[in-house]
C-alpha cells in the first residue's frame, strides 16, 4: 500500500514481456477498472485507485500490453460478471447482456458511434439501480477503457479495425 | 409527528413504514413493477428508485424506510433515463404483441412503456423463457411474458404458504418453476390463483379468459362469495352477461386481493345445466290434481344411489300452481295437527333478509318455534359455550388482526382447508414471527408452519386443554387481575385444572407433557416463535385461539369451547386486538342466519323466545298480537320427531340434510314419513328428490341482500348473473308463500310478508333486531359493519369485550373432562372424523358441478394411516369399506400421515361414499344438540370380491 503503480507494474512485476509495450493495468478484479500508462503515477491506496474510475477490489492486476485489445479486454470480463448474475435485479440480469451484445458488436465490427453511447448510458443505469455490488461494479472495466481509450473504440466502430489485431472484425474491417 | 418530503409536500409517517407506502398512501405515484403492498418488498424491477437528499445514487422507495426530516424526490432526469432504460431492457426480453395479447390494457409492463413513450425495444429482443403450461382447468403459464418480478413467488411463501413456485436457474436463465419444471398437480399448489392475480402481465392468466377478448370489454361486478364463512369480496370481469373470470380486489375488507380456489374459481356452478330452473311437482300429486293423466308411484330407492339426479318423478308447473299447493298443504297440516306440526330448515347459505323473512314466517305466519339450520350441525356449541361464558356466541375478534398476533392456538380446525383466506392471515402471522400452536389430531397442512403440534388422540384434547391451564396456574402465567376485576366462578375452575396436572394429560392423550408446558408457555405469555413476548419488551404478547368444528362437532362440544373460553380469561386474552376466542364458521352466512333468528329457542338478534318482554317486542314490530313461546325442535330433533310422525310437513330453504346431517338412513326414513316436503334449492339435492315439490331459487351470485361473515361482518351482496329460467330469490318464494299462508289460516292483514326489496326487509329487520339496528343497505356498502351496531350513527364492533363482556363479567365454567359418546371397542376399532378438504364445499352440490374443482378432486376417498391399511389388507388408492354401526360406505383409501394410526378421516362432500351414513344421531351435546361427527367408531375392510 501506498507505493505507486509503476513501482508494482515495472519494478516488482518486471514490466512486460518481450519488451512490449505497457498499455493498461487492469485492477480489483473482473470488477475493477482499466488503468492506463498516463495514470502509472497512481499510488496504490483506496481513495486514489478510485479517483482513476477502478477499485482496490480483489487487489489483483492484470496488466495488458501492446497486443491487447481493450474493447475485447472490456468484453472479456463483462462475460464473465454477465455470467456471473443471479437474474433478481432487471439492470444486472438483462442490462449487462445487453452491454455484452453491444461489445460483442463492436468487436465483430458491426457497432456504430451510438451503439458506444448507447454502451456509456446503460454503464451509468446498470451502475446506478443495480441491486448488489456485482451489478454496481460491473460496467467498471467497460467505462473506464471508454474514458481512458476513446481511440480504441473508435477505431472499432468507425474505421472497423482493430488496432491491437485481437478482434476478428467479420462486420466488414480488415484485420490490422 | 415524524414527517418526510416528498416531491416538495410534507407528509407525515408512522415509523416502519417505505417511502413507497407513504407516498402511494399520500397519492403520489411512484412507477413500480414488482411491489406489492401485501408483499415484502423485493426491490427486483428497480423502477421506483427514488433520489434521496444528501445521498449521491438513488433508492428503491419500496425498501427505503422513512426517516424523519428525509427529502425524497421521485422525478428527476437522471431517474427519467434510468427508468426509460429499465424499462426498454423490461421490454427487451418480452414479446411486443400487446394487439393480440389477453393482458391488452391491462399489463403493467405495456403501461410503464407506455408512461415512458416506448413502443419497442432499442435493444435487440431476445425472449428466452419460452414455457407454455396448460396443464390445469385453473390456468396457464405463459413464460414468454413473464418479467421475473416475482410476486407470485412471493405470494406463493408470504400469505399462501405452500411454495409451489420459487426462482430456478441464474441470471439470464432465471425463471420460475416449480419443483424440477414438472406439472402443476405435481407440486404443492393449491390453485388458489393468487399467483395470477398478482402477475403484471399475461404470464399467468386465468384459462377460463382465454379468447374471451381485452380488459376493457368486461363490465365488472362486486359481490361477497357465497361458499364459506370468511366473507371474501369478489370482482366477477363479465361479457355479455356471462362469468369471464373471478378476482380478489384490493378494498375488500377481510381478503384484499387474494382468494382461495373455491371462491376464484367455483363460481361455474351458477350456470350448470342441472340448476333448477322451474318449480316441480311430483308426479303422484301431480296426477292426484288431475295435472297429469299418467298415476306415478314413488319409487323407493335412495336418492344416494343414483350419481346424477333424476326429475323423472316430477312435473314442471307454473309458481302460482306451487306456491298455492304449498301454502294449501302447510295450512292445512296447521289446521288438522297445530302449528308445532310443521318444521321449518332456514339455509346458512341464504342473506340476513332471507333467513329473517323465513324464521318471521314459521313464528308469525305457522305459529310454531320448529325453525333451525345446519348452524346445529357445526356451531351450536359455540352458541351455547362462548354465549354462557361471555354473552355472545361469536367470533370476539376481527380476522385481518390475526397478521398482528404474537401466538396463535389453533385447534380443531383445518383452517388451510375449510378457511383458506384465514389460513393465509395465520401464514403471514407466522412468517413475521408469530408462534402458532396446533393441537389436532390430524396432520393438517398448517402443520408446516407449526411451533408446536400436539397430536391429541381423537376426545382428549379436553384433557390438553385442563392441562395447559394447570401449568399456567402452577407457572404464575395467570393474568390475575383480568381475573379479578373482569371474570366470575376462577374458584371453581382452579379446583377443577388443579386434577390435571401435564403428566396426567399426557398418559390419555399421548401428546408429551413437556409440551403441553411449551404450549401453555406461548400461549400464556403470548411468545413468538424466537420465545421473546411482544418484541422483547417482556409483556405479555398478544395470543389468538382460532377453533371450528374439531372442538364444537363434539358430544362435549358446549365444554370444550368453555375450556377454550376459561384458558384465554385465565390469560386476559381476550377484548384487545390480535386476541380473543375466534370460532370459525362454516357457510358464507351461518353467522347471519344465527343472528336473524333461524334457530328454535331465540328471535331475531338472540332474544330468547321464553322471554316476555323480548317476544312482546318482536311481535310489535311484526304487528301480531302473539308469538309462540315454548322453543321449537332443533335439526336433529325434527328428524326424530318426523319419524315419529309428530311433524307432518317441512319447509327446507337450501338445506340438504340427506348429505349433511348425522345417520342418513334415518333421515331419509324421516323424511319420506312426512305428509308434505317443500324443498327450496338451487339443485336438485338428494334432499329434493324426497320433496313433494321442489321450488327453484336463485343463487347468491344472482341476487341481493346480506351475508353475515364469521367476524360478524355485515356486507353487501349485488346480483352478478341473471337467474337461470323462473328461479327466484329465496325471499321472494317465502314471500309469496308465506303470504298464502296468511290468507288461508285467516291471518291477511297481520304480519307483513310482501316486500319490495331486500333494503325494504333489512329495514324492519333493523327494528327488531338490537344488534343490527343501526344498519341500512345504505350504510352497508363499502366496508359493511360489524355487529353489534345499535345505532344508526355506530360505528360498529370489530372487538367485543373490550371493557366488559356483553354478559357483564365473563364466567369461568369448571369443566369435566369427558370422554366421546362413542369409543372404538373390538368389534369397531378405529375412529372416523368427517370434515371438509380444500377443493369441496359440503353437500357437494356447487363445488362437484364446478369443473376445475371437480378436476382436482373427481371422486371420494378416505385418509387412512398406513398402519391401519396394512392391518386391513387395504391398499392406497384402492377401494375400501369402512362400516359403522348405523351403516357402511365404499370409498377409496388414501393411506396417508395425515391422520395418525386407529384415526379415518372422511369428508362429508360424496355423495357416492355418504360420511353420515356412518355418523350418529344419539349422543347430543346435552346443552347444544349437536352431533359428534368428529367421532364415530368404526372399522374398515377391503371389499368383497363381486
Amino acid at each position: 500500500m501506498g507505493m505507486t503503480l509503476r513501482e508494482m507494474v515495472h519494478e516488482i512485476g518486471g514490466g512486460c514481456r518481450d519488451g512490449r509495450e505497457f498499455k493498461a493495468v487492469q485492477l480489483g478484479g473482473p470488477s475493477g477498472g482499466c488503468v492506463p500508462a498516463g495514470l502509472l503515477d497512481t499510488r496504490i491506496d483506496y481513495e486514489d485507485l478510485k479517483a482513476t474510475g477502478a477499485i482496490m477490489g480483489s487487489g489483483g492486476m492484470i496488466v495488458a500490453d501492446e497486443t491487447t485489445c481493450m474493447v475485447d479486454l472490456a468484453r472479456y470480463f463483462l462475460a464473465f460478471t454477465q455470467d456471473e448474475s443471479c437474474g433478481k435485479c432487471i439492470p444486472c440480469r438483462v442490462g449487462t447482456r445487453k452491454m455484452l451484445d453491444l461489445l460483442n458488436a463492436a468487436t465483430d465490427g458491426r457497432a456504430t458511434a451510438a451503439d458506444i453511447d448507447r454502451l456509456e448510458g446503460l454503464c451509468r443505469t446498470v451502475e446506478t439501480t443495480s441491486l448488489c455490488g456485482l451489478g454496481q461494479t460491473a460496467p467498471n472495466p467497460v467505462r473506464t477503457t471508454i474514458r481512458y481509450f476513446p481511440e480504441e473504440y473508435a477505431a472499432h466502430v468507425e474505421d472497423g479495425r482493430c488496432p491491437a489485431g485481437v478482434c476478428p472484425m467479420g462486420g466488414g474491417g480488415e484485420a490490422a | 409527528v415524524s414527517t418526510i418530503t416528498i416531491d416538495g409536500r410534507v407528509v407525515e409517517f408512522t415509523p416502519g413504514a417505505t417511502v413507497m407506502e407513504v407516498a402511494l398512501a399520500n397519492g403520489i405515484d411512484i412507477p413500480r413493477l414488482c411491489y406489492h403492498p401485501e408483499l415484502r418488498p423485493s426491490g427486483g424491477c428497480r423502477l421506483c428508485m427514488v433520489e434521496v437528499e444528501g445521498t449521491a445514487k438513488p433508492a428503491p422507495a419500496c425498501g427505503l424506510e422513512c426517516r424523519d426530516g428525509m427529502t425524497v424526490a421521485t422525478v428527476s432526469d437522471r431517474l427519467s433515463a434510468m427508468r426509460r432504460d429499465i424499462i426498454d431492457l423490461f421490454v427487451s426480453e418480452h414479446p411486443l404483441a400487446c394487439s393480440t395479447c389477453e393482458a391488452d390494457g391491462a399489463c403493467a409492463l405495456q403501461q410503464a412503456a407506455a408512461d415512458v413513450g416506448l413502443t419497442e425495444s432499442s435493444f435487440e429482443t431476445e425472449v428466452t423463457r419460452t414455457l407454455y403450461q396448460d396443464d390445469n382447468p385453473f390456468f396457464i403459464r405463459d413464460h414468454q411474458y413473464c418479467i421475473l418480478c416475482g410476486k407470485c413467488v412471493r405470494v406463493c411463501d408470504e400469505v399462501v404458504g405452500v411454495n409451489a413456485i420459487d426462482y430456478a436457474g441464474r441470471g439470464f436463465e432465471s425463471h420460475i418453476a416449480t419443483p424440477f419444471d414438472g406439472l402443476m398437480i405435481d407440486s404443492s399448489c393449491v390453485f388458489c390463483g393468487s399467483c395470477v392475480q398478482v402477475c403484471p402481465t399475461a404470464a399467468l392468466l386465468p384459462a377460463t379468459r382465454l379468447g374471451r377478448g381485452r380488459d376493457e370489454e368486461f363490465t365488472r361486478i362486486r359481490t361477497i362469495c357465497g361458499y364459506c364463512g370468511v366473507g371474501c369480496g369478489i370482482e366477477y370481469a363479465l361479457k355479455n352477461g356471462e362469468i369471464v373470470y373471478a378476482e380478489g380486489h384490493a378494498d375488500a375488507p377481510v381478503n384484499g386481493d387474494f382468494l382461495c380456489v373455491k371462491g376464484r374459481s367455483g363460481w361455474d356452478f351458477v350456470s350448470s345445466p342441472d340448476r333448477l330452473t322451474q318449480p316441480l311437482l311430483r308426479r303422484d300429486l301431480a296426477y292426484e290434481l288431475g295435472l297429469t293423466e299418467e298415476p306415478w308411484e314413488v319409487p323407493d330407492t335412495s336418492p344416494l344411489a343414483s350419481r346424477k339426479a333424476d326429475l323423472g318423478g316430477y312435473l314442471p308447473v307454473s309458481w302460482d300452481v306451487a306456491l298455492d299447493l304449498v301454502a294449501d298443504r302447510l295450512a292445512g297440516v296447521v289446521t288438522e295437527h297445530g302449528p308445532d306440526a310443521v318444521a321449518g330448515l332456514a339455509s346458512a347459505r341464504c342473506t340476513n333478509e332471507e333467513n329473517y323473512l323465513f324464521q318471521k314466517f314459521m313464528r308469525a305466519g305457522i305459529g310454531t318455534n320448529n325453525v333451525d339450520h345446519c348452524a346445529r350441525l357445526c356451531h351450536a356449541s359455540t352458541v351455547t359455550g362462548l354465549g354462557t361464558a361471555f354473552g355472545s356466541g361469536a367470533m370476539t375478534n376481527s380476522i385481518r388482526g390475526m397478521r398482528d398476533a404474537d401466538c396463535l392456538l389453533i385447534t380443531g380446525s383445518n383452517t388451510a382447508e375449510s378457511h383458506p383466506v384465514i389460513g393465509y392471515e395465520v401464514v403471514r402471522a407466522v412468517k413475521s414471527g408469530a408462534s402458532l400452536v396446533i393441537i389436532d389430531p390430524r396432520r393438517i397442512p398448517l402443520v408446516d408452519h407449526a411451533t408446536l403440534w400436539l397430536q391429541a388422540r381423537p376426545g382428549t384434547d379436553i384433557n390438553v386443554f385442563l392441562a395447559m391451564m394447570h401449568v399456567i396456574l402452577r407457572e404464575g402465567w395467570a393474568d390475575e387481575e383480568f381475573i379479578r376485576e373482569r371474570t366470575e366462578g376462577f374458584e371453581d375452575l382452579a379446583a377443577v385444572v388443579a386434577e390435571h396436572p401435564p403428566e396426567a394429560a399426557a398418559l390419555v392423550s399421548g401428546v408429551p407433557a413437556d409440551l403441553i408446558e411449551q404450549a401453555a408457555r406461548l400461549y400464556a405469555r403470548g411468545e413468538r416463535a424466537t420465545g421473546t413476548p411482544n418484541g422483547d419488551s417482556g409483556e405479555r404478547g398478544r395470543s389468538s385461539i382460532l377453533y371450528s368444528m374439531g372442538i364444537t362437532q363434539r358430544s362435549n362440544g358446549t365444554d370444550l369451547v368453555r375450556a377454550l373460553a376459561d384458558l384465554a380469561m385465565l390469560c386476559g386474552h381476550i377484548g384487545k386486538r390480535s386476541t380473543g376466542v375466534n370460532p370459525l364458521r362454516g357457510q358464507s352466512n351461518v353467522q347471519g342466519a344465527c343472528d336473524l333468528g333461524a334457530l328454535p329457542n331465540v328471535l331475531p338478534g338472540y332474544q330468547p323466545v321464553a322471554d316476555e318482554e323480548k317476544r312482546a317486542a318482536v311481535a310489535g314490530v311484526w304487528g301480531v298480537s302473539g308469538l309462540p313461546a315454548e322453543p321449537g325442535l332443533t335439526v336433529v330433533e325434527m328428524m326424530q320427531a318426523a319419524a315419529a310422525g309428530r311433524i307432518r310437513a317441512m319447509y327446507l330453504m337450501g338445506e340438504n340434510p340427506m348429505m349433511s346431517d348425522p345417520d342418513l338412513s334415518h333421515v331419509e326414513e324421516a323424511l319420506r314419513t312426512l305428509d308434505f316436503l317443500v324443498v327450496q334449492d338451487i339443485f336438485p339435492s338428494e334432499t329434493a328428490l324426497l320433496a313433494h315439490v321442489i321450488l327453484p331459487a336463485a343463487s347468491s351470485l344472482e341476487k341481493d341482500g346480506t351475508f353475515t361473515n364469521t367476524e360478524r361482518r355485515v356486507q353487501m351482496l349485488t346480483p352478478v348473473v341473471a337467474a337461470p329460467g323462473e328461479a327466484l330469490p329465496d325471499w321472494e318464494i317465502t314471500g309469496r308463500l308465506a303470504a298464502g299462508v296468511a290468507t288461508r289460516l285467516g291471518r291477511d292483514g297481520e304480519a307483513r310478508w310482501r316486500f319490495d326489496s331486500t333494503a325494504d326487509i333489512m329495514s324492519e329487520l333493523a327494528e327488531a333486531t338490537p344488534s343490527y339496528r343501526g344498519m341500512s343497505h345504505k350504510r352497508l356498502a363499502g366496508d359493511g359493519l360489524v355487529w353489534p351496531c345499535p345505532r344508526t350513527d355506530h360505528p360498529g364492533t370489530p372487538i367485543l369485550h373490550t371493557e366488559a363482556f356483553t354478559r357483564g363479567r365473563g364466567r369461568f365454567y369448571a369443566v369435566e373432562a369427558r370422554p366421546p359418546a362413542e369409543q372404538p371397542d373390538e368389534e369397531y376399532p378405529l375412529i372416523l372424523s368427517t370434515g371438509r378438504i380444500l377443493f369441496h364445499y359440503h353437500s357437494g352440490t356447487m363445488t362437484r358441478r364446478s369443473r376445475g374443482l371437480d378436476w382436482r378432486e373427481p371422486r371420494g376417498f378416505a385418509e387412512v394411516n398406513a398402519a391401519d391399511a396394512d392391518a386391513a389388507g387395504v391398499l392406497d388408492g384402492k377401494p375400501m369399506v369402512i362400516k359403522s354401526r348405523r351403516g357402511e360406505v365404499r370409498t377409496q383409501a388414501r393411506v396417508s400421515d395425515r391422520v395418525p394410526p386407529g384415526v379415518v378421516f372422511l369428508a362429508f362432500h360424496w355423495k357416492e361414499a355418504p360420511a353420515n351414513l356412518l355418523t350418529s344421531d344419539q349422543g347430543l351435546d346435552p346443552v347444544a344438540k349437536i352431533p359428534e361427527f368428529k367421532i364415530s367408531a368404526v372399522r374398515i375392510s377391503k371389499p368383497a370380491r363381486r
